[in-house]
């Protein structure tokens, strides 16, 4: 284990353990507030949490006993931790060159050697031409990656990205995400985001985490294919139905309603299992299909949500996508019940919990 | 944006208010004795003694404002507040008892002066004196322009250095500094204005002996009396001095603002 934080804040309610293994490049996904700037601030030394213990490499970042005891702080230029925010942060008084030497210069390497290092990490992120420029005389994308050229001379122990691409305009992310999985590839790295294409591209694991706790992590694919939160699924654009079995069907109790499932899904009698479904696959329509194949729902339609080149439909249970024209049709129903249907084949049934469902199947 | 008429009328009645009394001063310049009247001895000592007192004063405010602009604008305490319009109160106080207060602080009884004395250091009307008053009344200068450049700035590329494994020191040295050096210097020149024209607590502490603490200033007040012809023309001097002062403190302003619109 490379990197083991366990993180208490009372004020917030934070209570949150987190384990990066050598190399492995760890996604934190959550909502707004949930504590995940909070946890990278803490692990870089900017923010003192009131408990906790955090070790990278063998070396104690802190460690601060709830009880009485030691405590011990490491200041931030002695932990081996950068931290890459949303904006670049470029020193702007410093070229190109000499923001990328900075870790290097400050680590006590003479200048030339410095320079030496900072032009090897710029060719590595395809800005080597750059070198002699001011930040002033960048652009967003220019500078995000000589940021994350400067993160990495300093040849950190721990890597921790904050929305790393949040900032940057649609049309450079695609290439500066390319460049990050790239870097990242061979890096222990802790990166927060809020787009699911960062934790499918960039990440070895993704940990939920929300209202201060870790609710569940995995790897990308099984985290946002088989969700085990709403949150999680919404990040991954899922429908998603919890409730119990009873014997082939999924019992819902809010809004109350009983689900066909296949007699073969996982999940044991009277256990918590979960079904999720793309908007997409699902069928909207005033009569009940015909196809005896397609597990069909009554629900009320609660509104119609213009998105784009489609119409979501939504229900308390199910939303759908549908055409435009489609929903033409379905705008005097507002508010009365029509059949959500999903075809056989689109549906994903698995038990709640994490545990049972780390076996692939 | 259109002005009303009025404002621009109230605004050159203010300009006008400002500028005449220079003008007024001007016309009664003698110009045919203007160089002999400057280049008198009691006039060239008491230039002289000026500028040297003023730039040691400036030396002075540099080395204790910076790292008295940090404490304020970078850490958190109790009293901070408090601590700071204390600081900053020689700004308002009338230098007549800022004065009176280095007086009894260093003055032969003062305070320290019996400590001072056993050190055989005799402060109270020398030329040390002079820079201590000077000091004293220009530190708020320094320190009240750099805070706020400070704060400004912020302290994310700060964090950022630190994150980068520099010490508090080098990121002292190469961000921090580096980031507030326009703000630091046009500080410094404001500092160096103010001591330059400091009279009444120099005065009070430091005494008027030609030559050790007689500034410009003083002299101005003392030849106004005998001969006013003199005192004028030491006051043009002073004011081209003020002038060049000036808008070498706009020419140093200015950068920071460049840098400030680069960052948004």
């Amino acid at each position: 284990m490379t990197f083991s934080l366990d993180l208490h804040v009372a004020e917030r309610d934070v209570r949150l353990h987190l384990d990066v293994a050598s190399g492995e490049t760890v996604a934190i996904l959550g909502p707004n507030g949930a504590g995940k700037s909070t946890l990278l601030n803490t692990i870089a030394g900017l923010v003192t949490p009131d408990s906790g213990r955090c070790e990278l490499n063998g070396t104690v970042l802190f460690d601060l006993p709830a009880g009485p005891g030691r405590r011990f702080w490491r200041p931030p230029h002695q932990r081996g931790v950068s931290l890459l925010a949303q904006e670049p942060l470029l020193f702007p008084h410093l070229s190109v060159l000499d923001n990328v030497a900075f870790g290097p210069r400050s680590a006590g390497a003479p200048a030339s050697r410095a320079r030496q290092r900072a032009t090897r990490w710029l060719r590595e992120v395809d800005a080597e031409a750059l070198s002699a420029r001011r930040p002033a005389e960048l652009s967003g994308g220019q500078a995000q990656r000589i940021a994350v050229a400067r993160a990495l001379a300093s040849d950190p122990g721990l890597l921790l990205l904050d929305e790393p691409l949040a900032a940057l305009d649609v049309s450079v992310a695609p290439a500066v995400r390319r460049m990050l999985r790239r870097v990242l590839a061979d890096c222990s790295a802790v990166i927060v985001t809020h787009d699911v294409l960062d934790a499918y591209t960039l990440a070895d694991r993704v940990v939920i985490v929300e209202d201060g706790r870790v609710v569940d992590q995995g790897t990308p694919a099984e985290v946002l294919d088989r969700p085990g939160s709403a949150f999680a699924a919404g990040l991954a654009g899922l429908n998603l139905i919890t409730g119990i079995r009873r014997g082939n069907t999924l019992v819902v109790a809010d809004p109350p309603a009983s689900i066909p499932i296949d007699a073969g899904s996982a999940g044991a009698q009277g256990e918590q299992i979960s079904l999720a479904v793309r908007p997409a696959a699902v069928t909207v329509s005033l009569e009940e299909p015909a196809d005896p194949a397609r597990t069909s729902v009554r629900a009320e339609l609660i509104d119609l949500e213009p998105r784009g080149d489609f119409v979501r439909a939504r229900s308390a249970l199910l939303a759908a996508d549908v055409s435009p024209r489609d929903a033409a049709g379905l705008d005097s129903a507002v508010g009365s019940a029509l059949w959500f249907s999903i075809p056989p084949a689109a549906a994903m049934v698995y038990p709640t919990g994490r545990s049972e469902r780390s076996t692939p199947s | 944006m259109t002005l009303p008429r009025w404002v621009i009328a109230m605004a050159a009645i203010g300009a006008a208010f400002v500028l005449l009394p220079l003008v007024a001063m001007v016309l009664r310049v003698n110009w045919a004795e203007f160089v002999p009247l400057i280049s008198s001895e009691s006039s060239v000592a008491a230039l002289l003694l000026s500028l040297r007192t003023s730039l040691a004063a400036t030396v002075l405010c540099v080395i204790f404002g910076v790292p008295m602009a940090l404490v304020l604008a970078r850490t958190d305490f109790w009293g901070q507040k408090v601590l700071r319009s204390l600081v900053l109160l020689p700004l308002v106080l009338p230098p007549v008892v800022g004065g009176i207060a280095l007086l009894y602080t260093f003055g032969r009884r003062g305070l320290l002066g019996q400590t001072f004395e056993l050190l055989g250091i005799e402060i109270a009307f020398s030329t040390t004196a002079v820079v201590i008053a000077q000091t004293f009344v220009a530190l708020p200068f320094l320190v009240l322009s750099l805070e706020g450049a400070l704060r400004t700035v912020g302290s994310r590329y700060e964090a950022v250095g630190a994150t980068l494994g520099a010490s508090p020191t080098t990121v002292l040295r190469r961000i921090t500094l580096p980031l507030v050096l326009p703000a630091m210097l046009s500080g410094a020149v404001l500092s160096f204005a103010r001591a330059l024209g400091e009279f009444g607590a120099t005065l009070t502490f430091a005494g008027s002996l030609q030559g050790t603490t007689r500034t410009l200033p003083l002299e101005i007040y003392l030849q106004r009396e005998t001969d006013p012809d003199t005192a004028v023309a030491l006051s043009l001097v002073l004011v081209i001095v003020a002038v060049i002062i000036v808008s070498l403190a706009h020419r140093t302003g200015e950068p920071s603002r460049r840098r400030a619109r680069a960052l948004s």
